[in-house]
């Protein structure tokens, strides 16, 4: 399993979950090596809001679940959630 | 939080401030509201000059629940009577059952995404949600001081939401933490009465979530002389105990 790919099934999995339109959902590894990964988050444009939340309370959320996730592999996790 | 409508307001007095809240939340009167008084008025005449009263009122959970009978009586009226507009989505009643099964559901899902080995229990409290997660390797989700599992709980709240259309009581233990978290506290309080009760000195304390406030609300409730209150704005609101003010 390529490195990352726990961060980025946990982010894909919370997203899906809060999401309108399930399909429009699309979480990549953007860039990852020993130690970091990034993972870059795509809605559709009216789900962006909810996955990112009043004052960015579920993006945080969303970022904190991830890095806990990302301890398990030893990795640091950046998140990006792009509109 | 669709149940925690809340407005903060500033006026020349408390009461002003907290007459023109109930207002602007629909309330009848201050039974339906929590009240916390962030700032007292200082300094003018009559209120003219220094600072105003800062108020943060929110809807009580009786409260809004009578709000949305009310709406409900309306709606049902034999088609005559229709609102122009309404201010507010009226909120649909919320199926307990169904949202502990989406909590559980979310949970399992996210422990499983992640590998670790966990089981994933809930019961209905009153109106409140209870959910565990066990199992050894959970703890990884709790983090230190709690910073995760407020994530995960702030993750669950808003898939409940999501797919149930309705706000959620839920209290989330993940590994046994919160009821260490609440023992420990509880422990705390009692030790820190027994010093306020000798010292006849308050003592406020770091800032705290609600729900280790209301921890120690409690506990400081059980103690003969001890009073306590928060002080302070979100996120750092903090508990303050107090002696009992001696007539």
């Amino acid at each position: 399993m390529a490195a990352g790919s726990i961060v980025k099934n946990v982010v894909e999995y919370i997203v899906t979950q809060i999401v309108e339109d399930t399909k429009s959902v699309k979480v990549d590894i953007a860039d990852s090596d020993d130690e970091n990964v990034t993972i870059e988050v795509r809605t559709s444009p009216d789900d962006m809001g909810r996955v990112i939340g009043k004052r960015g309370r579920v993006a945080r959320a969303i970022r904190t679940v991830a890095q806990a996730a990302a301890d398990e592999e030893g990795l640091q996790s950046s998140v990006e959630f792009i509109d | 939080m669709a149940n925690n409508k809340w407005v903060e307001v500033e006026a020349k007095s408390i009461d002003d401030a907290i007459k023109a809240g109930l207002n602007e939340l629909n309330l009848e009167d201050a039974t339906q509201a929590n009240i916390n008084i962030l700032r007292e008025p200082e300094g003018g005449v009559f209120g003219v000059g220094g600072t105003k009263a800062l108020v943060r009122i929110s809807v009580r959970n009786g409260g809004s629940r009578n709000y949305n009978n009310k709406n409900k009586r309306n709606s049902g009226n034999k088609n005559g009577y229709k609102k122009q507009y309404s201010p507010k989505k009226p909120r649909i009643e919320a199926d307990k059952e169904e949202q502990l099964k989406v909590s559980i559901n979310f949970l399992e899902g996210l422990v499983k995404s992640i590998g670790l080995d966990g089981k994933v229990e809930g019961t209905l409290e009153d109106e409140n949600l209870i959910v565990k997660v066990t199992g050894e390797q959970t703890e990884a989700l709790v983090g230190e001081k709690g910073f995760i599992i407020r994530s995960i709980h702030e993750l669950t709240r808003t898939v409940v939401q999501r797919k149930t259309g309705a706000g959620t009581r839920l209290r989330l233990d993940i590994a046994d933490y919160a009821t260490k978290r609440k023992e420990a506290l509880t422990i705390y309080a009692e030790r820190l009465s027994k010093q306020i009760l000798e010292d006849k000195q308050e003592v406020m304390l770091e800032p705290m979530n609600s729900v280790d406030r209301k921890t120690l609300h409690d506990a400081a409730a059980t103690f003969d002389g001890i009073r306590s209150y928060s002080e302070g704005r979100e996120p750092y609101r903090s508990v303050v105990f107090a002696p009992e003010e001696e007539e």
